[in-house]
């Protein structure tokens, strides 16, 4: 039993590697849900069926915990760190969504609707309640806004490091840590620069705590998550690429509608 | 068959009373006594082990959370102070043991003179305490009233401390958590302080009562155990001396 | 159920209550509120914990109204959340931790150990009075608008979000927790240094074993939940901390912190309540404890084990999968213990002559719901499924499964059975059977559908749900009724029983303890003189001799 459990576990918190990616945000009292094609929700969550969905939740001010019930799927959200939980939906309906941890007077008005459906659905509903910019542009506009670029850029002179492909890459810290840039840790590069200032660089970085919100953070990580050669490249990156076409077994795939399809790197 | 033992018992209690008048009745004899209100300082004392024990541990995760600002932070302390404190505890906790022995001893001159003695330097230690933060509040160190991380952020502006360090400045984000420090710094000091107060009080306390001749006619378990509460008290200090001044100096 | 009685009462006729008990002492109020005596001392405790509890359980009640219906009917979401923090801290604070050791501990551990009282009387007083300082605090919360944090106080949650008297209520269970260090260092100290001639370790009634075993973990575990008390009402004070992340803190190490007393603290409320469980069990079945040296030891290594398994409350909190295993596993080992005692005192039973005296249904109810209670946390110990199971009704009911199934049948068990050594008076056998058999009935009725809701998914804490939960929480409600019943009816008997109650007599229940060799209601000093214990514990054999011996002497 405890054999069997603990696999479970270890299979509920260790999403594939092909699982979509959606950012959720806990706040006093409600749910924000980000899509990475800039689609923002409030107490509710669509997501297709057949695909491994990988939430990566983190809360803006005291721990909630969110839970679907039907998914057997929950997971807290803290404040201060990313935690992440996924699952793959495989009958369309709408199931429940709660928060599970006390969070103060509302509690438990902080529930939702988790809405699955069919991949053909999904796409259309997608484009349907799209901002018009994806995740990875709103953290763009904000990376030029808080004059990130002025550091952050790829003249020889630079002040801060070249951010191209820093995701996943092995870093080493002035402390001398060798360090894999994840989310967690572009997070808390932002917010508390001075600990995660990678060797050669001065740590001059002002720290944006309080300054940005959750999305926002989120939205810059989204951005440099993305970052692949240089900045340019980016902006092509659209709400299409959320769900391949070369999924699995989706076998009736309608072509993309033209319009959202743009250049691809 | 419960009257027939109720009619005797009152003469039974009386006639158990043919023992020393510290001795609490429903002992059976001295040593027991002894042996039990001892033995319930040890467990005691394992309590406040295990109460210190919280603060330790948040300390020890916070220090190694923001290392460079607690490393700072402690660069604030005054070592001498420090030092010198931690000579007059341990001292204190000699003549601590010297009163115990002078106890034991039925000395009760003696007796008064050391309990006298650890009294004062009970006294001392909380007033070089006293300057000590005193200097923090002066400095805009206290955390949460009017804090100020100033000297974290241009520690040339704090000339005593950067002629000795000669600090870097830290990152925003990092001299903002030297708060950190400073708050466990008062909360760990404060909490030993706090038992200090306590233990000069007791010293008070078994002053005037030892000069009644209360400890010294042979039972000075309170004596004794109190010297037990104020050495481990000595002890907790003998961790926050280097913890907080000591460990990330140089 | 069988007429067969163990009971054996002196001649109603000619018997008396003794003329000279710890009762009759010395009169007036002041000689009760400055008494060194432990069984004055527990009357007090009695009295104040039998408050608290049904100011606890009207809280209970007033919640199981609010669900009647999906909706915010009764009281605004805010009031809920306020009900149900003062429930979960009058419950678990001023109730659970101090109910069996405060009350029937500080009563029959001097007895049994052979001794005229707890080894440090005044510490035992002064506990007293930190436990109604505790309650009075509680009270002033109340009154001044209550707290909204959960029992739990969640940092940041209870440091920065909340304007709610959460300062007073982190006191009061900071003075709380200092009653029951006193408490439980006062058993240690006694049961090490005041045993009488010839009780050894291993001839001490395993109530002592078991209290013993919980005192440990009040000494050990309470100071660590008093400094993150401390931090917290700090960290409210001046805005700066530890725990929030906003200004640096962790809040998982407030969870650490937190539960490090606070799983401890489930044991510390279980333990003392399987040791009443051991003496019932053993008295109503005319038998030697079967396999005592087990049962003894259980109690350590559930005390040993408890401080082990703190992070199986935080398995969804994002620590570490591999941290979660090694609690997970260690988490079932507590079974082992736990399931050892339940065995036992089947092995106990089977054979036994059982005869089914009120405290004895209380006993088997005890073990039954334990079980229950205790498989189910095997559920929640298991990690994967603890995911889908926790923070949902599930908990809620395994929580009460333990602690109201288990240990507040226990402390019913419990004062029942100690109730004539207590007054020197019988409380009335049938209501009391009949009540007994309602809180359980009322008890499964409450708290089994919450199992089904819970695997269901309804989250706890909720004030509103959806409306699909409702027939299963009508249930619960209806059957919170019937254990309210359960409930009154003891106070109204036991009072009742108080003036009118049949005479006990020394030993009523032909138990072997030495508390029972000794007049009902005893003496300030217990015994005539100090008892020698020249036999096994549990030895019945050894009785039916004493008593055979007293037939011829008179």
């Amino acid at each position: 039993m405890f054999v069997w459990g603990s696999l479970l576990y270890f299979r509920i918190y260790t999403p594939p590697a092909n699982a979509m990616n959606i950012y959720v945000v806990g706040k006093q009292w409600m749910w924000k849900v980000e899509h990475p094609g800039g689609q923002h929700e409030i107490n509710a969550l669509h997501v297709p069926t057949g695909r491994p969905i990988q939430l990566t939740i983190i809360s803006q001010d005291v721990f909630h915990s969110f839970s679907i019930p039907a998914f057997r799927v929950k997971r807290e959200a803290i404040p201060g760190r990313f935690t992440s939980v996924w699952f793959q939906a495989t009958m369309p309906g709408t199931y429940h969504l709660f928060c599970t941890q006390y969070c103060g007077t509302n509690h438990s008005q902080m529930i939702g609707d988790v809405v699955v459906m069919t991949p053909d659905d999904y796409k259309k509903w997608l484009r349907e309640s799209t901002s018009g910019e994806s995740l990875a542009q709103d953290g763009e506009r904000l990376f030029a806004s808080l004059s990130c670029n002025a550091c952050h850029n790829t003249r020889p002179d630079a002040r801060g490091p070249n951010l191209a492909n820093v995701y996943n890459s092995q870093l080493t810290l002035t402390s001398g840590l060798a360090i894999t840039a994840d989310d967690a840790f572009l997070r808390e590069a932002i917010l508390n620069p001075s600990q995660h200032i990678t060797q050669g660089y001065a740590p001059i970085m002002p720290t944006y705590q309080g300054q940005i919100s959750e999305e926002g953070v989120i939205a810059l990580v989204e951005y440099i998550k993305n970052l692949n050669s240089d900045y340019r490249i980016q902006q092509t990156l659209n709400t299409t690429d959320i769900v391949p076409e070369n999924e699995g077994k989706a076998a009736p795939t309608t072509p993309a509608p033209a319009g959202q399809k743009e250049v691809k790197p | 068959m419960s009257d027939h033992t109720a009619t005797g018992n009152g003469a039974v209690a009386e006639a158990q009373h043919e023992h020393p008048s510290y001795q609490r009745h429903h002992f059976e004899t001295v040593d027991q006594q002894f042996d039990a209100t001892n033995f319930a300082m040890w467990l005691f004392l394992l309590t406040e082990i295990m109460f210190f024990g919280g603060l330790f541990v948040s300390y020890l995760i916070m220090r190694n959370w923001y290392y460079p600002a607690f490393v700072e932070g402690s660069h604030q302390l005054s070592i001498l102070w420090g030092t010198s404190n931690t000579a007059v505890l341990i001292c204190s906790s000699f003549t601590m043991a010297m009163g115990v022995w002078a106890a034991e001893m039925h000395r009760k001159k003696s007796l008064l003179l050391f309990i006298g003695l650890t009294f004062v330097l009970g006294v001392a230690f909380l007033g070089i305490k006293y300057i000590e933060w005193h200097e923090k509040w002066e400095k805009h160190h206290v955390p949460g009233i009017h804090y100020s991380d100033a000297s974290f952020l241009n520690p040339a502006s704090d000339p005593e401390v950067y002629k000795e360090y000669h600090d870097k400045p830290l990152a925003p984000d990092m001299a903002a958590k030297t708060e950190e420090y400073f708050f466990l710094y008062f909360a760990m000091t404060g909490m030993h302080a706090l038992h200090m107060v306590i233990g000069v009080g007791l010293l008070v306390y078994i002053f005037f009562r030892a000069r009644t001749g209360a400890y010294t006619n042979g039972h000075f378990t309170f004596v004794e155990n109190f010297g037990l509460y104020w050495h481990f008290v000595d002890i907790i200090w003998i961790f926050l001396y280097p913890l907080l001044y000591l460990i990330s100096r140089y | 159920m069988s007429e067969a009685t163990v009971v054996s009462l002196p001649d109603q006729s000619t018997a008396r209550i003794p003329k000279m008990n710890f009762i009759t002492k010395e009169n007036g109020l002041l000689s009760w509120l400055l008494t060194g005596d432990h069984k004055r001392i527990a009357t007090l405790y009695l009295v104040s914990i039998t408050f608290f509890f049904f100011i606890g359980a009207s809280l209970a009640a007033l919640i199981r109204l609010e669900l009647l219906t999906p909706q915010t009917s009764l009281m605004a979401a805010d009031t809920y959340n306020k009900v149900f923090t003062m429930h979960g801290v009058i419950m678990v604070f001023l109730f659970l931790v101090p109910s069996v050791p405060a009350t029937i501990g500080n009563f029959v551990i001097p007895m049994m150990v052979g001794a005229k009282d707890l080894a440090l009387p005044k510490i035992n007083l002064l506990s007293w009075y930190l436990y109604v300082i505790a309650g009075i605090m509680v009270i002033y919360t109340m009154a001044a608008g209550g707290v909204d944090t959960g029992w739990t106080f969640t940092t940041p949650l209870s440091t920065h979000y909340l304007n709610t008297h959460v300062i007073t209520t982190g006191l009061a269970i900071f003075v709380a927790g200092f009653s029951s260090i006193f408490t439980g260092l006062n058993f240690i100290v006694t049961i090490h240094k005041m045993r009488c001639p010839g009780m050894t370790w291993f001839r001490l009634p395993l109530f002592v074993w078991s209290t013993y075993a919980a005192s440990l973990l009040m000494v050990l575990g309470t100071p660590v939940l008093a400094i993150t008390l401390v931090l917290v009402v700090l960290e409210r004070l001046f805005h700066i901390g530890v725990f929030d992340p906003a200004f640096g803190g962790d809040p998982l190490l407030f969870q650490h912190l937190f539960w490090f007393y606070s799983h401890p603290a489930v044991y510390i409320m279980i333990l003392p309540g399987m040791a009443v469980i051991s003496e019932v069990v053993s008295t109503f079945s005319r038998k030697r404890v079967f396999g005592y040296t087990a049962v003894a030891f259980s109690s350590v290594a559930i005390a040993i084990f408890a401080f082990f398994v703190w992070a199986h409350h935080m398995f969804i909190m994002g620590i570490s999968n591999y941290a979660s295993l090694v609690f997970s596993l260690l988490t079932m080992l507590v079974a082992v213990p736990s399931a050892i005692k339940i065995f036992n005192w089947t092995f106990t039973m089977y054979k036994g002559s059982i005869t089914f005296e009120t405290p004895m249904l209380y006993a088997i109810g005890f073990m039954g719901l334990f079980t229950i209670g205790g498989l189910t946390g095997v559920f929640l110990g298991s990690t994967g499924t603890d995911i889908h199971l926790t923070e949902t009704y599930f908990i809620v009911a395994h929580f009460h499964f333990v602690m109201v199934g288990g240990m507040l049948m226990a402390f019913l068990s419990g004062i029942h059975f100690w109730w004539p050594k207590w007054t020197g008076r019988m409380y009335p056998e049938k209501i009391s059977q009949f009540a007994a058999v309602t809180t359980f009935i009322g008890f499964n009725f409450t708290f089994f559908p919450q199992f089904i809701l819970g695997m269901l998914g309804m989250p706890r804490r909720y004030a509103a749900y959806p409306p699909e939960f409702q027939a299963l929480n009508v249930f619960s409600t209806a059957g919170a009724t019937i254990l309210g019943v359960g409930y009154m009816l003891p106070l109204l008997y036991l009072t009742w029983s108080l003036k009118f109650g049949k005479i006990a007599g020394n030993n009523p229940w032909q138990a072997t303890g030495l508390e029972w060799q000794t007049q009902s209601p005893p003496l300030t000093e217990n015994f005539v003189e100090t008892p020698i214990m020249d036999h096994e514990a549990y030895d019945y054999e050894w009785l039916e001799q004493q008593q055979q011996k007293e037939v011829a002497s008179v």
